[in-house]
């Protein structure tokens, strides 16, 4: 209908109700002027209009009224120790909730089964079996489950409450930024990767089924579901019509066709190629806009997905490189032999283009001025959200957000209570001696204790287990906390129970038989029988507490993080230590700790630590010859796992680095390492200090994911040390640096890698500025718009800056074969003072040019000499120098040094160095900043605590007050460097807080894998 | 999320009367949490049986969230023109979902039986009425702007014509025209 009809025929609707309904006739006639079309179309509103009565009005009273009475009968109840809020969504199979769990005090999303579900036990058996496969998933990228439980009638589901938008509201018919559709499906077939290699397949990837949290982090939901839904309807009646029903209107059981595999549409077994084709769909939808295959019925779509090709991608969006319609076309082969045969293949070539785009793509676009908004890496990578309008679609985003958790994965469960017998059965079987061992898949849980009962620091290894598999045992108390009782479980059993005797024990250890457990408590190091009885002293005055391994020639093997010292050994039944090793200082070994026995008192495998965490490496000392000798350059924390029967001599190295868990077949007895190591698991909780992983002679492994370690929030905290939290959601922060305009703070965020992010204090987001590049120790150039950050992306970690608003492209500002760290910009923003660590005098403070290197990385020696010869060493000594800030007047550098034997905090005229050298802490100190009227230097003592000196840099010399405690709590670890920035008045500071248990954080967890070998073999083949 | 403070709810009206869009996507989940919050307390303590007013639903949580002293008639209007699309959100996303749920699930063709039946048809009745709001919209976009002010925000004729700028009159007429389209609309379904 055309507008003017419309005003005509609304003009004498309106003219005729006005009237008596006894003139109606005459007047129409008169009106219409014979438009027979137009009176019909009146005549049928009037009388539409007499019928009408409330009945519009009631639909929607009548509606909100049984809303209401559907959510009456459960939120506001109690259940279990979940207290229920509200409802936010429906499911296949039962109702979704958002609850509060009272006993952790976090939200939860509790998804109901509904009674016609439960009612039929072979299903409720038959799910609880799915549950059980789907529960091998453990991954950051698949939503967490926490809880299968029953209360009273009602079976129900706690899993992890994720605070998001389904990938289908941000997509919601429009492409998103290249960066981040890459983003996302490497995500995703991250997610795809560890649930394959689980058995795992999804089967019904869709962006329905991705939800995208604020911080750009995606989650995959539903693992298993279509599987489960497709037996329910398989189960309803005779196979063979429900099936062809499932065949040929997926709609009812699969939801939308769309995302299905060919082999999916026809009918046929599926395997995980399918996950692979569906993924494919999704990123094509993400780059496009639009759905690869379209039909205008079910039956079109079906015959479009098994017969034709997609449109190009380039004619959607003619920016789009190559190599991303390469591998969305690989992915979406018919044939699934054509196809990527893993979603570890598709997730490699994901993660090598988006590394390769950031760098590429923006520099091919040279200064558009249009490059804000186009496809590039960079500019639109980030998390910048649309703004919304007055309009419906954000109506539906704000009902929506209410309802992140309603596609909570049915069929994705740990399911602790049901999996707990199998794990029992599973148990006995390998603790039989002599019994083969089953060939049974590796099987993941994970145990969550209660609050308060698990003190997972990142700086202690807080678990053990038995040499046999059957016990673990971990550290109790707070959070963070640094000693504790100790908790004993019988990982076939759900309780763990307190061992007597024990209030501050760190470092658990087994003994070979799994008998005994050792520990250190205070500084005496002591064991007790699992078995009972008191704890018996082995050795009282250790300097401090140590990592310590038991080996079967009854000797304990101990060595400690913090001094520099070697490995000491003592007899299991006490007796005075001897030195066993020791660290040669000269060539860079800061101290040998972290051992673990080999078998047969061969040897003993530790960590040989470095000044850094990359340059620490896993070392053997030879008990034949009593020689020391390099495994793996970079790396710490070995364990040894001896190889399944009768498959080779072999047996696996594990051991931690960069965040990850690597295995490498080795030979313990010519103690040499066979073949490159595999990463085998992605995210162990880790640094300098420890590695959160245990190992049993078995083939279990029990580890704390680093993410549980990662709940750092941001908070203000003044000078009465009066806290304010922002509101950036908590994630591994390390590294705040605030803006010189005092508008945002750039963060380094430790997830996976390292990367640049950066919160924006006015409009409170979240938005990461770097991909994938490990980026690390972001600096703001004074005029508040460019980031300079460290990045080891290349293999080499040099200097690189971005504009802060993700615009333009990253430009390298330094090269160097040499580790290179970025501190801090000079006022004049001219130069970058950082560190560079240097073959013969370690860390140095240098300064580097503020100049892009042009073009990308290359190999090419030339432009390294260029650059080598800018670089100005401005401290150079034996001793470590770092964290150089020039004072705001820019006549004065602080920086640190540890050469007195700690960090302390020095002052030096700047530029020319050489006229006064001042010591500003006298407790320690490292991280210096000013405040930016230059009349304070702030840093953080040796207990980590924020200090401040009164300084004068006006006169002609400089002088410092003795410095004075600005705030009496420790906020980070206090080895963190730079953990803390000064807001621009001097009279904030922004601190990096340990998330409170029971924040709406996940609670520290413990992953278990049994039968973890299964997965060594296939990951770590024997050579 | 703490308890939205009166003042907070107020200040966002006013920054976004001044036309800053970003105020009233702050707005918009406090109205809906308060707008779920209340509704489920109300049902509680009634009687089974009992309808609800959308009406009064509105109202009771504009008293709650708006700061009284400082706020004006604009201000209240503005709110409620916010809140009937909010609830018309709500309760279409509802129908929705349990319209999903009830035929999505394989299982629940098991026991298809008289309450789930009728219950559906209000569902789909919901969802109906919503597509053809949407087709409303398309034609005449003040029409279906009247009918989403009084139908899903309770607005009296008077409000309605304050919150889209004519006259009562206007509104009156684009109402019985709307919604003899609507059940027409809806009839021919």
């Amino acid at each position: 209908m055309t507008p003017e009809r419309w005003q005509q025929l609304k003009q004498i609707f309106q003219s005729a109700l006005e009237r008596n309904p006894a003139e109606r006739s005459a007047f129409l006639s008169q009106a219409c002027a014979g438009d027979e079309a137009l009176r019909s179309e009146v005549e049928s509103l009037i009388s539409s209009h007499d019928q009408a009565g409330a009945s519009i009005e009631a639909m929607a009273v009548e509606a909100a009224t049984e809303m209401l009475a559907d959510e009456r009968a459960i939120v506001g109840k109690q259940i279990g120790h979940y207290q229920v809020l509200s409802l936010i969504g429906r499911g296949g199979m039962g109702e979704v909730f958002l609850a509060q769990d009272t006993r952790l005090g976090r939200k939860v999303a509790l998804k109901i089964l509904c009674t016609d579900f439960t009612r039929n036990e072979d299903r409720l058996r038959r799910f609880r079996q799915e549950a059980r496969a789907a529960s091998a998933l453990n991954h950051p990228n698949i939503i967490t489950i926490h809880e299968i439980a029953q209360e009273g009638s009602l079976q129900f589901i706690a899993t992890e409450y994720v605070e998001g938008k389904t990938l289908r509201e941000h997509i919601s018919g429009r492409p998103i930024a290249l960066g981040q559709a890459l983003d996302i499906a490497v995500q995703v077939a991250s997610a795809l990767a560890a649930a394959h290699q689980a058995g795992i397949i999804h089967r019904d990837i869709k962006p329905e089924n991705i939800m995208v949290r604020g911080d750009g982090f995606a989650k995959v939901l539903d693992f298993g579901l279509a599987k489960l839904v497709e037996r329910a309807a398989t189960a309803t009646g005779s196979a063979g019509p429900t099936l062809a029903k499932v065949e040929t209107n997926p709609g009812m059981v699969m939801g939308t066709p769309h995302y299905m595999s060919p082999e999916q549409a026809r009918g046929v077994k599926v395997d995980h190629r399918t996950d692979i084709f569906s993924l494919g769909v999704v990123l094509y939808e993400m780059v496009a806009g639009r759905a690869p295959f379209a039909g205008a019925t079910s039956a079109d779509l079906i015959m479009a997905i098994l017969g034709k090709e997609p449109a190009p991608l380039q004619r959607s969006r003619p920016e789009v490189p190559e190599s991303v319609e390469w591998i969305v076309s690989k992915a979406l082969r018919k044939d699934h032999e054509e196809r990527y045969q893993t979603a570890r293949e598709l997730l490699t070539d994901l993660r090598s283009l988006k590394a390769r785009l950031e760098f590429q793509a923006e520099l091919d676009r040279t200064g558009e001025s249009e490059s804000r908004g186009g496809a590039g890496m960079t500019s639109t990578g980030g998390r910048e959200t649309t703004r919304p309008t007055w309009s419906a679609k954000y109506l539906l985003d704000v009902t929506k957000r209410h309802k992140r958790g309603v596609a909570v994965a049915l069929a994705t469960l740990v399911v602790v209570l049901a999996a707990t017998a199998y794990v029992a059965s599973f148990i006995r079987q390998r603790s039989q001696p002599g019994s083969p061992r089953p060939p049974l898949a590796a099987v993941r849980f994970t145990i969550v204790p209660p609050p308060g009962t698990f003190a997972v620091s990142p700086r202690d290894r807080d678990l053990a287990l038995s040499p046999d598999g059957r016990y673990l045992v971990y550290r109790s108390g707070p959070p963070g906390s640094s000693g504790g009782p100790l908790m004993l479980r019988e990982i076939d059993r759900l309780e763990a129970r307190p061992l007597a005797g024990i209030t501050d024990a760190r470092w658990p250890f087994f003994s070979p038989d799994s008998r005994w457990i050792g520990f250190t408590d205070g500084l005496a190091l002591k064991k007790v029988s699992i078995a009972g009885g008191p704890p018996i002293t082995l050795c009282q005055n250790m300097a401090i507490p140590a990592y310590a391994s038991w080996g079967d020639d009854g000797s304990i093997v101990y060595g400690m993080s913090d001094s520099a010292t070697g490995l000491f050994r003592i007899s299991a039944s006490g007796g005075e230590p001897a030195a066993l090793t020791t660290p040669n200082a000269g060539s860079g070994e800061r101290a040998h700790f972290g051992p673990s026995q080999l078998p047969g008192g061969r040897g003993v495998l530790f960590t040989n630590a470095g000044s850094t965490i990359d340059t620490s490496q896993v070392a053997v000392l030879d008990s034949k010859t009593g020689r020391l000798k390099t495994l793996i350059q970079a790396g710490s924390f070995p364990e040894y796992i001896p190889p399944l029967e009768g498959s080779g001599r072999a047996g696996y190295l594990i051991y931690a680095a960069s965040g990850a868990l690597l295995a490498v077949r080795f030979d313990p007895d010519r103690l040499e390492v066979l073949g490159d190591p595999v990463t085998v698991v992605e995210s162990v909780q880790m640094n300098l200090d420890a590695a959160n992983y245990a190992v049993s002679q078995t083939g279990t492994l029990a580890y704390v994911p680093s993410e549980a370690a990662a709940t750092r929030s941001l908070v203000w905290v003044d000078r009465k040390g009066q806290e304010t939290p922002l509101k950036a959601p908590p994630r591994g922060y390390m590294i705040p640096r605030l803006s010189p305009d005092g508008s945002h703070v750039a963060l380094q965020i430790r997830d996976q890698e390292n990367d640049i992010w950066i919160w924006d204090l006015a409009r409170e987001n979240l938005r990461r500025l770097t991909f994938g590049l490990d980026g690390a120790f972001p600096v703001w150039t004074p005029d508040s718009r460019r980031i300079v950050f460290r990045s080891g992306r290349t293999g080499r970690t040099n200097l690189y800056s971005q504009n802060a608003d993700g615009s333009g492209s990253v430009e390298q500002v330094t090269e160097s074969p040499n580790e290179q760290y970025s501190n801090s910009v000079t006022p004049d923003g001219g130069h970058i003072l950082g560190s560079e660590v240097l073959p013969n005098t370690g860390y140095d403070v240098v300064r580097f040019p503020m100049m892009a290197i042009s073009g990308p990385p290359s190999d090419s020696g030339s432009s390294l000499e260029v650059s080598r010869s800018q670089v100005e060493p401005l401290v150079q000594t034996p001793f470590s120098e770092f964290a150089a800030v020039v004072s705001p007047d820019g006549r004065y550098l602080a920086y640190q040094s540890n050469e007195s034997g700690q960090f302390e905090i020095y002052v030096r005229p700047y530029p020319n160095l050489s006229g006064g050298r001042w010591q500003v802490s006298t407790a320690g100190g490292t991280s210096p900043a000013w405040a930016r009227s230059g009349r304070e230097l702030f840093f953080l003592d040796g207990s980590g605590r924020l200090t401040a000196a009164s300084v004068q840099t006006s006169g002609a010399t400089f002088r410092a007050e003795p410095p004075v405690k600005v705030l009496d709590v420790v906020y980070d670890a206090p080895y963190s460097l730079f953990s803390y920035d000064v807001s621009p008045d001097a009279q904030r500071f922004l601190m990096i807080k340990q998330s409170q248990a029971g924040a709406q954080t996940s609670s520290p967890a413990i992953v278990i894998v049994l039968n973890w070998f299964k997965e060594l073999e296939r990951l770590v083949p024997a050579r | 999320m703490a308890a939205p403070s009166r003042t907070n709810v107020t200040d966002l009206l006013v920054d976004w009367s001044k036309g800053d869009q970003e105020a009233l996507n702050k707005l918009m989940p406090l109205v809906y949490d308060e707008l779920r919050r209340l509704a489920s307390r109300h049902l509680r303590h009634e009687r089974p049986g009992h309808t609800l007013q959308t009406t009064a639903l509105v109202h009771e949580v504009y008293l709650k969230l708006v700061d009284q002293k400082n706020a004006n008639w604009q201000n209240r209007v503005q709110f409620f023109a916010a809140a009937a699309q909010v609830m018309r959100h709500i309760l279409v996303d509802y129908a929705r979902s349990r319209r999903a749920f009830k035929r999505g699930g394989g299982y629940s063709r098991l026991s298809l039986d008289e309450a789930v039946l009728s219950s559906e048809e209000k569902d789909a009745d919901l969802l109906t009425l919503n597509e053809a709001l949407n087709s409303l919209s398309a034609i005449d976009p003040q029409q279906s702007r009247v009918v989403e002010l009084r139908v899903f925000g309770g607005l009296t004729v008077e409000e309605t014509a304050d919150a889209l700028g004519v006259s009562p009159r206007t509104v009156k007429r684009e109402w019985s025209m709307a919604r003899a389209w609507l059940h027409r609309q809806i009839r021919n379904q």
